[in-house]
């Protein structure tokens, strides 16, 4: 269990504010950290590292206490025993991908050869960091993270410069590794599909402090409904004596809606609008690649 | 033939206060880049002075400072028996001042290309600060340390103002080769003046091309 009530003085582009924050974590809980930029998430999320200091308060892991400004505690970095992701990657420039994870290994480590293994990276054993791509910088910054075996992995946007499809496995490897590694993890990140794919909870940021957290499902409720809504442009109109044809786009595709003259009366070419269907159940088919509706 | 002397001289006082700069050039601009503290504008500035003032300028103050008519020369004659005026290591103290900038100034710029989280990642990793600077980020600047060295070498084994206020031209221990160079053309013979502008010429045109040549090692080794 992970227990943070530290205050701390920020500076945002509104000028500075003294951000507070009271979380609790359980053991081998996967928890996300989301809210507007400069809302205080990374800084949380460094000061449960040691890599920034707060201003007052407490954080104490499983009983451990790892800084108390009161008994003027704060224990190094070093000692905390995290994983931590960064959104650059940090690789190491002038080390080969081995290299990297072999640097990393301390008295507790796992065989640097079972993790290349788990996280498919054997292929990249002696590549420079320069010469990988994206995904592959991700997967070695993980192993790298994972190397020392951790009890927490703390990922900073780790995803955030991926394209969608490469995000998705990464998202399933994620949850696989905090599982498979009883992990207790926290990933701040701005992306509502991740929340609720990845994390049991939800701690959303803003004003200064964490003002809602709990359950994807139950932060974001207000946000779910059956109700099938989406938002569109009016690009055409056909009007006859009985009822009107608006084409309407939607994304990348057009839809045509037959509304009554009376009520299309309301409407113009180009207004937006949102189309809404009652009573609807939508039927999902899986997108093929480069598929196009 | 001419006398070899003075530049051997020369190579040695280069390559002592390269060896000595890269030592202490490393924690300096280190703690210069990362360092909080608002005295390091102040040691910024210290460091840097060297690169605008005249060497003669300099060699003046350290004469000045060295004398043993000065309270500092007085007490370094009287506590440790050394007197670095007109002697070689009072040309390496002073070189070493004077190469400062020619040293910290690559090493900053490259400590300051590099992205913090390299440094925080190494220290999530359990790593001592000691030990990110050894095996992380130097590694890292291998090119901005390699400007570093040359620089410094380059400019002591030229040094002209320096030496010739504070070294009192004594064969063997303070007589360079661009002390000499000055002498012979004073006295008018060219001839050896040429043999020591050309040794001059070819040892900087020497070093900048072995920097170019280690520096695409470095790039493509990586």
């Amino acid at each position: 269990m992970i227990s943070i009530n530290v205050s701390k003085k920020l500076l945002t582009s509104e000028g500075p504010i003294t951000f507070s924050v009271h979380l609790e974590i359980n053991k081998r809980e996967f928890i996300s950290f989301f809210g507007p930029s400069g809302a205080g998430k990374t800084t949380t999320l460094r000061m449960l590292a040691g890599l920034t200091k707060p201003d007052t308060g407490s954080i104490i892991v499983n009983g451990q206490v790892w800084f108390d400004s009161e008994k003027k505690i704060n224990i190094p970095v070093q000692k905390r025993n995290i994983g931590f992701v960064f959104q650059d990657y940090a690789l190491f420039p002038t080390m080969t991908v081995r290299q990297n994870l072999e640097y990393a290994a301390g008295k507790n480590s796992m065989s640097i050869g079972a993790i290349m293994e788990t996280m498919a990276l054997n292929t990249f054993a002696n590549t420079y960091p320069a010469d990988l791509s994206g995904g592959q910088c991700q997967r070695v910054a993980l192993a790298r993270a994972l190397v020392r075996s951790p009890q927490i992995l703390l990922l900073d946007e780790p995803l955030s410069a991926l394209d969608w499809q490469l995000r998705c496995t990464l998202q399933n490897e994620i949850i696989k590794l905090h599982n498979q590694f009883n992990l207790t993890s926290v990933i701040v990140t701005h992306d509502i599909t991740e929340i609720f794919k990845m994390t049991d909870k939800v701690a959303v940021f803003g004003n200064g402090t964490v003002l809602r957290q709990g359950t994807p499902d139950l932060v974001f409720g207000n946000r779910l409904s059956t109700r099938f809504r989406v938002i569109g442009k009016i690009v055409a109109f056909k009007t006859s004596e009985v009822a009107s044809v608006m084409t309407v786009q939607v994304g990348d595709s057009l839809t045509q809606i037959v509304v009554d003259t009376e009520e299309a009366a309301h409407y113009k070419a180009g207004d937006e609008v949102i189309v809404a269907a009652k009573a609807f159940k939508p039927i999902l088919l899986p997108l093929a690649k480069n598929q196009k509706l | 033939m001419i006398d070899i002397t003075p530049v051997i001289l020369s190579f040695r006082l280069a390559l002592l206060c390269t060896i000595i700069l890269t030592i202490i050039g490393v924690p300096i601009s280190y703690w210069l880049t990362s360092s909080q503290s608002l005295l390091k504008y102040f040691f910024r500035s210290a460091v840097l002075l060297p690169l605008i003032l005249p060497p003669s300028v300099l060699g003046f103050y350290f004469l000045l400072l060295w004398s043993p008519l000065s309270p500092v020369g007085q007490m370094l004659d009287k506590v440790f028996h050394i007197r670095l005026v007109f002697s070689f290591e009072g040309l390496v103290i002073a070189s070493v001042i004077a190469g400062l900038p020619f040293m910290i100034n690559p090493l900053m710029a490259g400590f300051e290309s590099l992205s913090l989280s390299l440094k925080e990642a190494s220290n999530t990793l359990g790593k001592s600060d000691f030990e990110t600077l050894i095996r992380v980020l130097l590694p890292s600047i291998r090119p901005s340390l390699l400007i570093g060295i040359i620089m410094t070498f380059v400019h002591t084994f030229g040094e002209f103002g320096l030496v010739l206020m504070l070294g009192g031209k004594i064969p063997g221990k303070t007589l360079t080769s661009s002390i000499a160079l000055y002498d012979h053309v004073e006295a008018l013979e060219f001839s050896q003046a040429h043999i020591y502008a050309a040794v001059i010429t070819f040892s900087a045109f020497l070093s900048l091309v072995l920097l170019f040549i280690l520096n695409k090692k470095t790039r493509s080794g990586r």
